[in-house]
């Protein structure tokens, strides 16, 4: 079932596109990435499907009764409650349809906000504000969650326990739209469906294997060998010692391999936003 | 328990940046030299008050949606209700501007007046609220229109020019007026009324106008 469907949508800020002509859709039990640059306009579309912003052009339908879940890049709301009543409080705006008490305790503890429930939320860092967000977005039991970088200031171990929880909510018929500044090796599998904004176009990326592009670093070593010429054509760099690679999704760990071989230190991989 | 969360963030709003505080207790100085230090007769005294209580109402007012522009930003779509996120804005504006009123009144002895100067404040507010593109894209019409409305307020709402539109101007120097006609404190009650339907007015067409264009 359609949740969320984007006809045409254009927005500009004084003079600028944000986005321009975009078509998009949400279904149960989706989840779709948003992949694009820092000022690509992910958060004014996130904005717009959220209905705070209004567009140009352009149709916004939403699925009838929909309840939204909205994490911010950044929310500006200065919340002198403690993270425990905070909570409570957005638990209780969705009334009825919003987690029990039990999940509510459960959430907290696997997102470990469980030291932090007696403190203000104005006092906590940026990360840990961030999972209060999380949370909040997600105690409504939304059909339809919107996040916004909401990986960002998270370690490993959070970020994997926000997938799960977005997983659940996608089996369980939620559609949740995430868009990220980077793309993650680790996260990637989680998502049904991945788009790209670029130059104001949100593009469906169908093939992310060939579409997104891998740096890859490598030193040189005393017994180096010279790179053979299939390898030499995705050369990137090579400054003194160091040799940068871009490269398919595809052919990354055969491109590695094969530097092994030829004696390179391989030093780290970086996805390219494109 | 939505209004309850959105009256909580607003109070704490309206007292954060102890900008209202300040008014109020600059009121408490106005009152305190007024009657210790001018010889002023009991009318004037009251439409000094009146002129004070209007013009912290719309200060606090603009300071408001200032503030609701810079960190609610979220809170709206939070309780996903625009007319109750409104209405809970004027309820709460309206205490506040009762709250001034209590003020206002403490050196007087008339329980009216607390009704005179809540509608006076109550003005002011909506004024503001009619008035909040000043925070957001149009900055610039926005102050252009709070001169107007001010001048009009204080100065033209009962001026021989403007006759025949007198009846959509904000009937405050219309009160004050009425009070130098010599006609006593409750035969402004009915003023006071016109106030407080002319405050409404201008909240419910902010409100109509807003609904679509508030965010961008």
């Amino acid at each position: 079932m359609e949740l969320l469907t984007a006809k045409d949508l254009s927005l500009q800020n004084e003079g600028y596109f944000a986005f321009k002509h975009v078509t998009f859709s949400l279904y149960q039990n989706e989840i779709a990435y948003i992949l694009g640059d820092n000022g690509s306009g992910k958060t004014q579309f996130l904005d717009t499907l959220a209905s705070l912003k209004s567009p140009d052009s352009g149709k916004l339908e939403i699925a009838p009764k929909a309840r939204f879940g909205y994490l911010p890049q950044i929310d500006s709301e200065i919340i002198t409650k403690s993270v425990k009543k905070y909570l409570r409080d957005v638990q209780r705006l969705s009334g009825d349809l919003a987690v029990r008490d039990s999940q509510l305790k459960e959430l907290i503890t696997y997102m470990g906000m469980t030291p932090y429930l007696d403190r203000s939320v104005r006092q906590l860092s940026l990360g840990l504000k961030q999972r209060v967000g999380f949370l909040a977005a997600v105690v409504g039991h939304p059909n339809i969650l919107l996040l916004d970088e909401p990986f960002s200031f998270q370690n490993s171990e959070i970020i994997t326990n926000m997938l799960d929880i977005i997983k659940d909510l996608r089996d369980n018929n939620s559609g949740i739209v995430i868009a990220s500044t980077v793309q993650d090796d680790s996260v990637v599998n989680y998502f049904d469906s991945n788009y790209l904004l670029k130059d104001n176009k949100l593009t469906k990326v169908t093939d992310r294997n060939m579409s997104v592009h891998y740096m890859l670093i490598f030193t040189v070593t005393s017994k180096t060998m010279a790179l053979p010429s299939d390898i030499s054509r995705y050369l990137s760099v090579n400054i003194d010692n160091l040799i940068e690679l871009k490269v398919p999704m595809k052919i990354k760990d055969s491109i590695i391999k094969e530097m092994l071989e030829l004696n390179y230190n391989f030093e780290g991989a970086r996805v390219l936003e494109n | 328990m939505k209004i309850k969360f959105l009256a909580d963030n607003f109070f704490k709003m309206i007292f954060r940046d102890y900008l209202y505080m300040s008014l109020l207790f600059m009121l408490g100085i106005v009152e305190f030299t007024m009657y210790s230090k001018l010889a002023l007769s009991n009318i004037q005294q009251v439409i000094i008050l009146i002129i004070v209580t209007f013009l912290i109402g719309l200060i606090s007012g603009l300071n408001f949606f200032k503030n609701d522009q810079l960190y609610n930003r979220y809170v709206k779509q939070k309780v996903s209700n625009y007319w109750l996120y409104i209405s809970t804005q004027a309820i709460v504006l309206l205490l506040m501007d009762l709250l001034t009123a209590l003020l206002a009144f403490a050196g007087t002895k008339n329980w009216i007046l607390i009704i005179l100067f809540t509608t006076s404040g109550f003005v002011g507010t909506a004024i503001a609220m009619i008035l909040k593109p000043r925070f957001e894209k149009h900055s610039i019409v926005g102050q252009i229109g709070i001169l107007i409305l001010l001048y009009l307020s204080l100065a033209d709402s009962s001026s021989g020019l403007l006759y025949y539109v007198n009846w959509i101007l904000p009937p405050i120097s219309k009160m004050i007026v009425t009070l130098q006609d010599g006609h006593s404190i409750q035969a402004l009650l009915p003023i006071a009324g016109q106030q407080f339907v002319y405050g409404m007015i201008l909240f419910a067409i902010s409100g109509v106008f807003y609904q679509k264009k508030f965010e961008k």
